[in-house]
């Protein structure tokens, strides 16, 4: 883990309200495993303010670079859109646990919408150069065609079926239907999204196949110091309230207790 | 008799923003700053509250944890025997739902510090105190007997002090509410009861509502702000224990987020300074502090810290 000042390299906007933040770190760069994610100070004026939790969405050893998805939410992530290239970024990283993954866990599926996005298209491409052996099929929902963000999703090549609540691109309905009853052709599903996606995709799915799902919650310190992040998750008969930064944010699917 | 305890350095991280230290020992190394003040240590393990926990407001941050936290048992059991055996100064924050049950963390601390050599505290070769060095006990909640909270009522303050008192010789440090028109009543009942300093302060009590549901931000109706947003208020209390209670340590705890705000603490007449909400915010914060603490006895030709501690001009 680390605080260190981050150098935008880029930041593009890919859609109206959505953008693409490429950040140059000082070397050596800490291994980053998809699923972990970074603690960003959005505006480098403000220190009255928190940093903002985002996912990684791609991270390159070789240039010490990685980069971010972000879509803008409120105040802060809002203020991403007007940093310019040259700006340095205190950013605390690599955090939390990534997804976990086993060799013989070939066909995998990637179902997920919004921002949640970000962390399964990291694992996507973790898992290329595994070559026509894996197979990464992503099951993508969002409200309407722009959501599902094309200027982000063209630059994966491996299958996606999408969906549309309003049915302006793919299926008409939700992802977890869209997705209901396929689990059998796969080996591990991983999902991230809203909390609302995540708990019908835990409802329907079959007992046998791993799923992991990355979940988000509001945080301050991002390091497990102030438990104001926390999600109830089962462990055996007991459920205890673990922190979404430190011990998560990935979690076995069917061990978290969502909210109502 | 007082019992005081000498630290590497002024600068302590506060309980609730720093786990049990370990979580920022990666960030902020353990051997620069004056100690860990644990997360609040129960009789009883408490699950805390649902999410959302958390807050932010214009540079301030509420926070509804609940005193989340594994209980004395496991305490003594699983996390004093690694705190020991790293070399840093620890307090243990204390809580309770009665004065019985403050005093009930203590002693069972106490029991382990006794019987387990490997966990006594040690004396280092600079002459810092480390280990479990002492207690601080967290008064900002409610005592369920009488309903009030143990910081806001003098009564139920001096018997929470008492029993604590009762139970060790080592370091006690009540700290107070900064939810009182005036702090120095408590400050002074705490030390009669015999606290050996007072923190001043907590958490200011506050709201912040979602004006589309009309329900709150949080999980809870109303939560605990800290940060910038409280640092000139609770500096008032400060300053005003400081003046009508000279003699009585105290250790500031609000708002301090860079050597500005530490310095102007001191200068309120804290003699010790805890870091929370200021190190989500600013991870470096304790080599920056230390640096401007540096700077400005340089600039001011001070010879060191204690030469600065209540010497705010406030005549003119
Ligand atoms: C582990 C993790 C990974 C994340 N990954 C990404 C990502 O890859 N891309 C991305 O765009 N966003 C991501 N987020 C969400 C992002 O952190 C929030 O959008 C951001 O904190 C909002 O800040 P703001 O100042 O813009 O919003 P604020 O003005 O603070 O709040 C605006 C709204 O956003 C909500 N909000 C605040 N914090 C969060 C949060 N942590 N999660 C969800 N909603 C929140 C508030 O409740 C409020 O309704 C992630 C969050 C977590 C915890
Ligand atoms: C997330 C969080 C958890 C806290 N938990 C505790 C606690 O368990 N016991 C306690 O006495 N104070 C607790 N506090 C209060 C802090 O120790 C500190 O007194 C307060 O936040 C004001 O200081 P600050 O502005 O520097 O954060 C907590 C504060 C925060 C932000
Ligand atoms: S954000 Fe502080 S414990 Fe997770």
């Amino acid at each position: 883990m680390e605080y260190v000042p981050a150098t935008v390299i880029e930041n593009r906007e890919l859609a109206p309200g959505h953008g693409l933040l490429t950040l140059s770190l000082p070397e050596p760069q800490p291994e980053i495993k998809p699923g972990q994610f970074l603690h960003l100070r959005c505006d480098p004026g403000d220190k009255h303010s928190l940093m903002r939790p985002f996912s990684i969405l791609d991270a390159n050893a070789l240039d010490n670079t990685l980069s971010v998805y972000y879509k803008g939410l409120g105040r802060l992530s809002n203020h991403l859109f007007t940093v310019p290239a040259g700006t340095e970024l205190d950013c605390l990283y690599p955090l939390g646990t990534g997804f976990p993954w086993q060799p013989d866990w070939r066909r995998v599926a990637l179902v997920g919408g919004g921002v949640g996005l970000a962390p399964l298209l990291f694992l996507a491409r973790h898992l290329e150069p595994y070559g026509e052996r894996m197979q990464v099929t992503g099951f993508f929902g969002g409200a309407s065609a722009p959501d599902l963000v094309p200027a982000l999703l063209n630059d994966y090549d491996f299958p996606q079926q999408l969906a549309t609540m309003d049915g302006s691109t793919g299926f008409a309905g939700t992802v977890v239907e869209l997705f209901n009853g396929c689990e059998e052709y796969f080996d591990v599903v991983y999902t991230c999204g809203p909390n609302a996606m995540m708990r019908a995709l835990q409802q329907v799915l079959a007992p046998a196949v791993p799923a992991y799902a990355s979940l988000e919650e509001r945080m301050a310190c991002g390091v497990g110091a102030c438990y104001g992040c926390v999600a109830a998750i089962k462990t055996g008969e007991e459920t205890q309230n673990l922190r979404v930064c430190l011990e998560g944010p990935v979690f076995e699917l069917r061990s978290v207790v969502f909210g109502t | 008799m007082p019992r005081g305890i000498t630290l590497r350095d002024p600068l302590l991280l506060a309980s609730g923003c720093c786990g049990y230290g370990e979580e920022y020992a990666e960030l902020v190394d353990p051997a620069s700053h004056g100690g860990v003040i644990t997360k609040a240590v129960s009789p009883e393990p408490r699950a805390g509250n649902p999410t959302p926990r958390l807050c932010e407001t214009p540079a301030g941050l509420l926070n509804c944890i609940g005193l989340q936290n594994p209980g004395v048992e496991a305490f003594a059991a699983e996390i004093m025997p690694r705190l020991t055996a790293r070399g840093t100064s620890f307090i243990v924050n204390a809580v309770g739902h009665s004065p019985e049950e403050f005093a009930r963390v203590v002693a069972r601390v106490e029991q382990v510090l006794a019987s387990d050599p490997a966990c006594a505290p040690r004396l280092s070769a600079e002459g810092v105190n480390t280990g479990l060095c002492g207690y601080e006990l967290d008064l900002s909640c409610p005592n369920v007997e009488s309903g009030t909270l143990f910081a806001t009522d003098e009564t139920v303050l001096a018997r929470t002090v008492e029993l604590g008192r009762r139970e060790t010789e080592r370091l006690l440090v009540a700290k107070l509410s900064p939810n009182v028109t005036d702090i120095v009543p408590f400050a002074r009942c705490a030390r009669e009861a015999g606290a050996d300093a007072v923190t001043i302060a907590n958490t200011f009590n506050g709201v912040s509502i979602d004006i589309a549901t009309r329900q709150s931000n949080l999980a809870r109706p109303s939560a605990g702000l800290s940060g910038p947003a409280i640092r000139a208020a609770t500096l008032y209390h400060v300053w005003r224990c400081h003046r009508a209670l000279p003699e009585l340590p105290i250790l500031g705890s609000g708002g301090i987020t860079d050597a500005d705000s530490a310095v102007q603490f001191l200068l309120a007449g804290a003699t010790a300074l805890q870091l929370g909400t200021g190190l989500f915010l600013n991870p470096r914060l304790v080599p920056e502090i230390q640096a401007g603490l540096s700077a400005y006895l340089d600039a001011q030709a001070e010879p060191d810290l204690r030469a600065i501690i209540g010497t705010y001009r406030d005549q003119g």
